[in-house]
C-alpha cells in the first residue's frame, strides 16, 4: 500500500511532471540496459582438446597415470585419478596376464598372438567408438560426442562424460551459432544457444549410448579381425626371426656360445661319483672290487642320456662290457671312464644345438621354417590356380555324422575341379606363368632357405666323426662306430634327415611342376600324345599315391598289365635321358630357367625314373632306367620321392581356406552389419522438442 | 516516528531534498554506458526513500567495513533468534513465543557484547506453502519478495511489518550494527504459479528446479540468453527490492546462490543499489571455479566473475577446511586468494566462512577445540570478515529431536519436520540456537577483541607463510602477519586428534623473544621454545595460537610475501 500511495505522489509530483513532459526524458533509452556493455563473464579456464582418429590418448597422458597409480598407492589419489588408475590397471592386469600366457606357450606365433591379443582388444576399444560413434556423428551432425577438454586444474576429461557436467562456456558464442546452423536450429530462435546445446546433448547421450550397446559385440568382433589380419604379417615375421635365429646358430661364435651354454656337468659328476664309490675313503686308492654289469650298466645311460639312449645305449654297454666288466676299478679305468665322460659331455651339448637348429629350420613341429613355407606354398598355388568362392562352396558336401550334421571337403568333386582347373589355365599363357610362377618361387625360397643345411652336415660331420675319434682312442669302437661311421651311424641319420625333409618339399612342387606341365603338353594338338596316355598321365600326376607308384598303377592301366604302355607313360611324363625334348613344355622351361630352376626339375624327372623303376623296385619288371642303381632306394625314400597327391594336397588347402572364408564372412559380416546399424542410427538422434509457446499460467 | 498511510512523508522530503532534475535524455547514437547511467539515475531519484530518517546520526559503511576488513558478523533467523521454547521439545508450538523483530531487539546488547557489528539476516520473507519442506516452509522459498512474513511481526503491536522492522533495524543501528538482508535465488511454488513472467522453464513448458531442492523454483534472468538481454521483469523485481531495502535502513544484501544469475544481472543492480546508498553492501554466496555446474538447472560458480560485478565479498571456500589434509592446502588457498585480489577491482574480500547454515555444526568436526581454531585463524586471517552462524557462541550441535517427524500442525502442505542433519533448521520453527558450551563464546569474543586491537595488522598486513621441520604430516598451519614492523606469527595445530611438534623458521626471531599468546588458552596444552631464527614447537590437538614478535625485518628475510590489493 505504501508503495502504491508513493507511486501515486511520484506520479503527481511537479517533478516528476516535468520530467515526463520533457520529450527527451522520456526518450531514454530503455533498451540500453539490454545491451551487451555490462560486466560479462570472464572465459573459462579450461579448454577443448582436438580429438585424433589414433589411439594415442594413453600413450600421451602415461604421465598423468603414473602420477595417479603412485597417488592411489599412497591413498591420495582423488576420483578422477582412481578412474586412471582403473584404466592403468585393466592394460596392466590384461599384460600380466598375456605375459603369463607367453610364458606357457611354447612356439613364437602363438607368444606373439598371446601379446597380440589383448593389444587387438584393447585397440578396438579404441578404434570402434571413434569409427562407428564419432565419425558418423561428426558426418552426421557436426557434433563429436567424444570431444575432451582440459578442466582448470588440467585434468583431461570427455565433454559429455556427465549430462549434468557439461562446460558449455568452453564453446564460444560462434562456434555454437555454427553448431547451431548444421544442427539445423532456425535462427531467430529465441535462447537459440540453450536449443542447440541441448541438441548437442542429446546426440552426445544417444551416441554414447549406442557406444555402449554395441560395444560389446563390437569390440570382440573388431579384435578377432584385427587378429586374423595380423595373422599372416606376424607369421611371415616370426617365420625370418625363426629362420635368422636357425641360421645364427651355425656361425662358429654362436655355436660355440650356444654349445658352452648347454654344457653340463652332470654326466661327469655323476661318473666321478660312481668311481668315487670304488675309492677307500680312509686309505685312499681303489678298493679291490671288479665293475659289475649294473655299474657298467650305470655308466653306459650315463654316456647315453636323453635322446642319444636310443641309438647309443647299446653299444656303449657291448664296449664297457668288453672291456671293462669284471675288472677292478682302478687309475687308468677310472681316467678311461672320465675321458669317456668328457667326450660325451662335448659330444652332447654340440649335439644340442644342432637340435635346436634343426627343429627351428626343419622339424616336423608347428612354425618350423619348412612348416611355414608348406603353408605359404599351399595358399600361393590355391591363388595362382584360380580357385573362386563359388568353387569353394560346391566343393562341399552335406554329411550326416554321429553328432551333427556338418559340411566336408569332397576329394572326388576336388580332383574333378582340379582337372578344369589345370585345363582352363593350359590354355591361357598368362594364367599359365601365374601358376608356375607360384610354385617355382616357393621351389627357389626352399633352394635359398636350406642352402646353410649344408653348413649344417659339415657340424654333424665334424662332431660325428671327432666323438667317434675320440671313443676309439677309449677302445669304444662300437660307440664311435654307432656315432660317426656307417650308414646308420648317428652322423649318417642326421644328415639323411635334414635332406630328406628339404627334399621332400622340393619333390612336392616339383611335382605341381610336373603336372602342369604335363597338362600343358596334353592340350598342345601338335605334340599328338595317344589319348590313353594322356588320360592315364593326368591321373597318375593329379591323384597318384605312393601305393600306385609301387604296384607301376596296375591299376590305372589296363588289365592285363601293358608294360610297354607303362614305359610309355613314363616316358611321356618324365622324358628319357638328360636332355629330352619331350619332357617338358617350352614354356616351362623358360619358366624355370628364368627361375634357375631347370636343373633342379631335370635332377628330379631323373630321380623319378630312377628311384620307381627297374625290376628290383617293384613287382614288376621293365621300366625304363638310365642307369644301374649301387643299392635299393629305401621305402621312405621312395616316398619322400613321390610327394603328396596333388588333389589331396589341393584338398587340404581347400578345408582351409573354406574356413577362412566362411569365419570371413560371418565375422565380417557382423561387423558390417553392427556399423551399419551404428551409422543409421545417427540420422534418428539429436531429436528435441522446440520450447513450448509462452503460456498463462496464472491462476 | 510512526509511518501511515495518510502521512504525506513524500511532500516532506522532497520540500526538504528536492529531487535533482533529470538528467536530458540524449539520442540513441550516445555511448550505451552513459545512456544506462542516464536511466539509473533516473530511476534513482524517482526511487528515493520517503521514509522518516532516524533521529539519530547513523551512516552507512558496511561497504567499507567489508573492504577494511573489519566486518563481524553474525548470521541470525529471525523467527527463532530470540524464540522461547517453553516445553522443551526443540520447536515453537502453540503457546510459546516465535521470534519476531521486536523481541529480536531484547538480544541485540548481547550481539553487541559479543563483538559483533553486522547482522545478516536470512530471509524474512513469507515462505510458499506448496511442495514446501518443513512445517514452516523453507526460508529460501518465497512466496513474495517485497513483504515480510507475518510470523515476524508482533500482533500486539500496532505498527505495520514495515514499521517493526524498521525499528528493528533502527536498533541495530543504534548499537552501531549493521543489518545485511538475505536475498533468496528463487521462488517457492506459490510464486512460480504467480508470477510466470520470471520463471524459468524447461523445453517441455515445466519448472526449473535446482536439482535437490523440490520446494523452490528457479528464476530466469535471460530474456536472450543467446543475444544476453536480461529479464525485464525479474531485474524490476529485484530494483524494487533493493529499492524497499534502503527504505527500511537495510545496510547491505547477501544474495543467496549469487551465481544463479549472470554478471551482467548483478552488474545492473548493484550499482543501481550504490546511486541509492553508495556504502550499501554486497556478499555473494560465491565458492569456488566451478568447470561447469554439478546441480542440474543451476549454473557454475565462478567467484572472480562475482567479484567483477560489483559483489564486495563472496563466500569462498573455507567451509571445507576440515577436508583439506594438509595445512599447505589451506595455506595455498589463501594465497590464491590474494593474488585474485589483484584480477579484480580493489577492496574485495571473504567471508570467515569455516561453519554456514549451509554446513554441519563445527562441534562435529571437532567440538570445542575445533571451533576456537577456526576462530583464531578467521581473527588472524587475510582478506576476511570473520562470520559466525547463531548458536556457534554456546556450540549448539543443530540436532533437533523433531527431527522428521510427522507434525500434524503444520502451517505448510507439509506434515512432515524436515531438517538437515547437523545444520541449523531453516525448515520449521525452531528453537532459539544454542548449546551447552559458552567457553567458545568466550573465546570467540576475545579474539574479536585482538582483531580489533592489531587492526592494522591483521586488516592490512602482507601475509607470509614459513617453512618448516619435521612435519611430517603437514598439520602445522603457520604464517606470519606484518605491518609496517609489527609482526604477528599464527602457529596452529590442524590436527584435531594428536599434538604435533615441529620447528618452525621464524627468519629474525632472537632465542630470548617472549612468547605471549594473545589468544586464550584452551584444550591440550602446547609448549613452545624460541631459537635462533626458528621456533620449536610441541602442539596441542586443535591448538591455535598468536604471538607479537619482534621481527621488523621479516619482510625482507623471506622469500615470498603476499599482500591483498587495497
Amino acid at each position: 500500500m505504501q508503495t502504491n500511495l508513493l507511486q501515486n505522489y511520484i506520479a503527481k509530483s511537479t517533478t516528476y511532471q516535468e520530467q515526463q513532459k520533457r520529450p527527451e526524458a522520456r526518450a531514454v533509452d530503455h533498451n540500453a540496459l539490454y545491451n551487451r556493455t555490462f560486466a560479462k563473464p570472464l572465459p573459462p579456464k579450461g579448454k577443448l582438446l582436438r580429438g585424433t582418429f589414433l589411439p594415442t590418448a594413453f600413450v600421451k597422458n602415461m604421465k598423468y597415470n603414473a602420477k595417479a597409480l603412485v597417488d592411489g598407492a599412497k591413498g591420495k589419489a582423488n576420483d578422477h585419478q582412481l578412474g586412471k588408475v582403473n584404466d592403468v590397471g585393466l592394460v596392466a592386469g590384461m599384460g600380466a596376464l598375456a605375459a603369463y600366457l607367453f610364458t606357457m606357450n611354447r612356439t613364437p606365433m602363438k607368444k606373439g598372438m598371446e601379446i597380440l591379443g589383448p593389444a587387438a582388444f584393447l585397440a578396438s576399444m579404441a578404434i570402434w567408438p571413434k569409427i562407428a560413434i564419432r565419425l558418423p556423428a561428426l558426418f552426421v551432425h557436426g557434433v563429436d560426442p567424444m570431444q575432451k577438454y582440459q578442466d582448470s586444474q588440467g585434468r583431461v576429461k570427455p565433454f559429455f562424460q556427465d549430462p549434468q557436467f557439461i562446460p558449455w562456456d568452453l564453446y564460444s558464442d560462434k562456434i555454437m551459432d555454427k553448431a547451431g546452423d548444421r544442427l539445423g536450429v532456425p535462427k531467430d530462435m529465441p535462447n537459440r544457444r540453450a536449443y542447440t546445446q541441448e541438441k548437442m546433448r542429446k546426440v552426445a547421450v544417444q551416441s554414447n549410448t549406442l557406444w555402449m550397446l554395441t560395444a560389446g559385440p563390437a569390440t570382440p568382433l573388431l579384435t578377432a579381425m584385427i587378429c586374423n589380419m595380423a595373422e599372416k604379417p606376424l607369421g611371415k615375421f616370426f617365420d625370418k626371426q625363426t629362420n635368422k635365429k636357425a641360421d645364427e646358430l651355425l656361425e662358429t661364435v654362436n655355436f660355440n656360445d650356444t654349445a658352452k651354454a648347454l654344457r653340463s656337468t652332470k654326466t661327469v659328476d655323476k661318473v666321478n661319483e660312481i668311481i668315487g664309490s670304488y675309492i677307500d675313503k680312509t686309505k685312499g686308492g681303489y678298493i679291490e672290487e671288479a665293475i659289475d654289469e649294473r655299474t657298467v650298466d650305470r655308466f653306459s645311460k650315463l654316456f647315453s642320456e636323453g635322446k642319444l639312449s636310443t641309438i647309443l645305449g647299446g653299444k656303449f654297454k657291448e664296449d664297457l662290457m668288453k672291456d671293462m666288466a669284471g675288472k677292478p676299478m682302478d687309475e687308468a679305468a677310472a681316467n678311461k671312464l672320465r675321458n669317456i665322460a668328457d667326450t660325451m659331455t662335448d659330444f652332447d651339448s654340440k649335439y644340442g644345438v644342432l637340435d635346436q637348429y634343426y627343429k627351428l629350420k626343419l622339424g616336423k613341429v608347428e612354425e618350423s621354417v619348412i612348416a611355414n613355407q608348406c603353408n605359404r606354398t599351399s595358399e600361393a598355388v590355391l591363388d595362382s590356380l584360380g580357385f573362386t568362392k563359388d568353387d569353394y562352396k560346391d566343393l562341399f558336401t552335406l554329411k550326416t555324422g554321429v553328432i551333427r550334421r556338418e559340411k566336408i571337403v569332397d576329394r572326388e568333386a576336388v580332383g574333378k575341379k582340379l582337372y578344369d582347373k589345370f585345363e582352363t589355365i593350359v590354355k591361357d599363357e598368362e594364367k599359365y606363368k601365374k601358376a608356375m610362377t607360384a610354385i617355382t618361387d616357393s621351389l627357389k625360397e626352399v633352394e635359398t632357405k636350406y642352402a646353410g643345411n649344408t653348413n649344417y652336415e659339415k657340424y654333424v660331420k665334424d662332431i660325428c666323426e671327432q666323438a667317434g675319434k675320440s671313443l676309439r682312442e677309449q677302445g669304444l669302437d662300437n660307440a664311435a662306430e654307432e656315432i660317426g661311421a656307417g650308414a646308420n651311424s648317428l652322423k649318417s641319420m642326421m644328415i639323411d634327415n635334414a635332406r630328406n625333409r628339404v627334399d621332400s618339399l622340393k619333390n612336392h612342387c616339383c611335382r605341381l611342376i610336373q603336372t602342369l606341365d604335363f597338362f600343358k603338353r596334353a592340350d598342345d594338338k601338335t605334340k599328338n600324345m595317344p589319348e590313353d596316355i594322356v588320360k592315364m598321365g593326368k591321373e597318375i600326376l593329379a591323384k597318384g599315391h605312393i601305393d600306385g607308384q609301387m604296384t607301376k598303377f596296375e591299376g590305372t592301366m589296363k588289365k592285363p598289365f601293358d608294360f610297354m604302355k607303362y614305359q610309355q607313360l613314363m616316358r611321356s611324363i618324365y622324358g628319357v635321358g638328360d636332355v629330352d625334348p619331350k619332357s617338358a613344355d617350352v614354356s616351362t622351361i623358360k619358366l624355370l630357367d628364368g627361375a634357375s630352376l631347370k636343373e633342379t626339375f631335370k635332377r628330379y624327372q631323373k630321380e623319378m625314373i630312377l628311384k620307381f623303376g627297374g625290376a628290383e623296385y617293384g613287382p614288376h619288371k621293365q621300366h625304363i632306367y638310365l642307369e644301374q642303381l649301387k643299392e635299393k632306394v629305401p621305402s621312405l625314400k621312395k616316398f619322400l620321392q613321390n610327394g603328396i597327391a596333388v588333389d589331396e594336397y589341393i584338398t587340404t588347402a581347400v578345408k582351409n581356406k573354406r574356413n577362412s572364408q566362411i569365419w570371413l564372412k560371418t565375422f565380417g559380416g557382423l561387423g558390417i552389419a553392427l556399423m551399419a546399424v551404428a551409422v543409421v542410427a545417427q540420422f534418428f538422434f539429436g531429436k528435441v522438442k522446440k520450447p513450448a509457446a509462452s503460456q498463462e499460467v496464472k491462476q | 516516528m510512526m509511518i501511515t498511510p495518510t502521512s504525506n512523508l513524500l511532500a516532506q522530503y522532497l520540500k526538504n531534498n528536492p529531487a535533482a532534475a533529470p538528467v536530458a535524455a540524449k539520442p540513441e547514437t550516445q555511448n550505451n554506458s552513459a545512456a544506462v547511467v542516464q536511466y539509473l539515475d533516473n530511476q534513482a531519484a524517482i526511487n528515493m526513500p520517503a521514509v522518516s530518517r532516524p533521529d539519530f546520526n547513523y551512516k552507512n559503511d558496511l561497504k567499507s567495513l567489508f573492504a577494511s576488513n573489519s566486518a563481524k558478523i553474525l548470521a541470525i533467523i529471525p523467527r527463532t533468534f530470540n524464540a522461547q521454547d517453553k516445553d522443551g521439545n526443540g520447536y515453537i508450538c502453540k503457546g510459546e513465543t516465535y521470534g519476531t523483530f521486536l523481541n529480536a531487539i531484547g538480544r541485540l546488547d548481547e550481539v553487541k557484547n559479543d563483538g559483533f557489528n553486522t547482522l545478516h539476516l536470512l530471509p524474512i520473507h513469507p515462505p510458499g506453502k506448496q511442495k514446501a519442506m518443513g512445517t514452516a516452509g523453507s526460508l529460501y522459498a518465497p512466496a513474495d519478495f517485497l513483504t515480510i512474513d507475518p510470523v515476524l511481526i508482533d500482533k500486539n503491536d500496532p505498527r505495520s511489518p514495515n514499521e517493526q522492522f524498521k525499528a528493528f533495524i533502527d536498533e541495530c543501528h543504534k548499537r552501531g550494527i549493521k543489518v545485511m538482508l538475505d536475498l533468496p535465488s528463487c521462488a517457492s511454488f506459490d510464486m512460480f504459479t504467480r508470477e510466470p513472467d520470471l520463471m524459468a522453464k524447461e523445453a517441455d513448458g515445466l519448472a526449473k528446479t535446482p536439482q535437490g531442492w523440490n520446494d523452490i523454483r528457479m528464476f530466469q534472468p535471460w530474456q536472450d540468453e543467446c543475444k544476453r538481454t536480461l529479464n525485464p521483469a525479474l531485474l524490476e523485481l529485484h530494483k524494487k527490492y533493493v529499492d524497499w531495502c534502503v527504505e527500511l535502513g537495510v545496510d547491505g544484501i547477501r544474495a543467496d546462490v549469487a551465481r544463479a544469475k549472470p554478471p551482467e544481472f548483478w552488474d545492473v543492480i548493484i550499482p543501481y543499489s550504490r546511486k541509492l546508498d553508495p556504502e550499501f553492501g554486497w556478499l555473494g554466496e560465491t565458492y569456488t571455479y566451478e568447470d561447469a555446474s554439478p546441480q542440474a538447472n543451476m549454473p557454475y560458480d565462478r567467484p572472480v566473475d562475482t567479484w567483477r560485478c560489483g559483489f564486495d565479498m563472496i563466500y569462498g571456500q573455507y567451509h571445507i577446511f576440515h577436508e583439506w589434509k594438509t595445512a599447505t592446502e589451506f595455506t595455498d588457498y589463501v594465497k590464491d586468494q590474494l593474488a585474485n585480489s589483484y584480477d579484480v577491482p580493489k577492496g574485495k574480500s571473504l567471508l570467515g566462512s569455516f561453519a554456514t547454515h549451509d554446513d554441519v555444526s563445527p562441534m562435529f568436526h571437532g567440538g570445542v577445540d575445533y571451533c576456537n581454531l577456526t576462530m583464531g585463524l578467521q581473527a588472524t586471517l587475510p582478506m576476511l570478515n570473520p562470520y559466525i552462524v547463531d548458536g556457534y557462541q554456546t556450540g549448539d550441535d543443530y540436532l533437533y529431536p523433531y527431527e522428521h517427524i510427522h507434525n500434524p500442525v503444520t502451517d505448510t502442505d507439509n506434515n512432515e519436520m524436515t531438517v538437515h542433519r547437523g545444520k541449523l533448521d531453516i525448515f520449521n520453527f525452531s528453537r532459539k540456537p544454542g548449546g551447552k558450551n559458552p567457553e567458545i563464546g568466550d573465546f570467540m569474543k576475545n579474539c574479536f577483541a585482538f582483531k580489533d586491537k592489531y587492526a592494522d595488522i591483521v586488516n592490512k598486513g602482507t601475509f607470509i607463510t614459513l617453512d618448516k621441520r619435521g612435519d611430517k604430516n603437514d598439520q602445522v598451519i603457520t604464517y606470519v602477519r606484518h605491518y609496517k614492523g609489527k609482526t604477528l606469527l599464527v602457529v596452529a595445530n590442524k590436527n584435531v586428534n594428536k599434538p604435533v611438534s615441529c620447528k618452525i623458521m621464524v627468519p629474525g626471531l632472537k632465542p630470548d623473544e617472549k612468547l605471549q599468546n594473545l589468544l586464550p588458552s584452551y584444550g591440550a596444552e602446547s609448549r613452545f621454545q624460541a631459537a635462533d631464527g626458528e621456533l620449536r614447537a610441541e602442539l596441542g590437538a586443535a591448538r591455535v595460537h598468536v604471538f607479537e614478535i619482534n621481527t621488523p625485518k621479516i619482510e625482507q628475510d623471506t622469500r615470498t610475501i603476499f599482500r591483498q590489493s587495497f
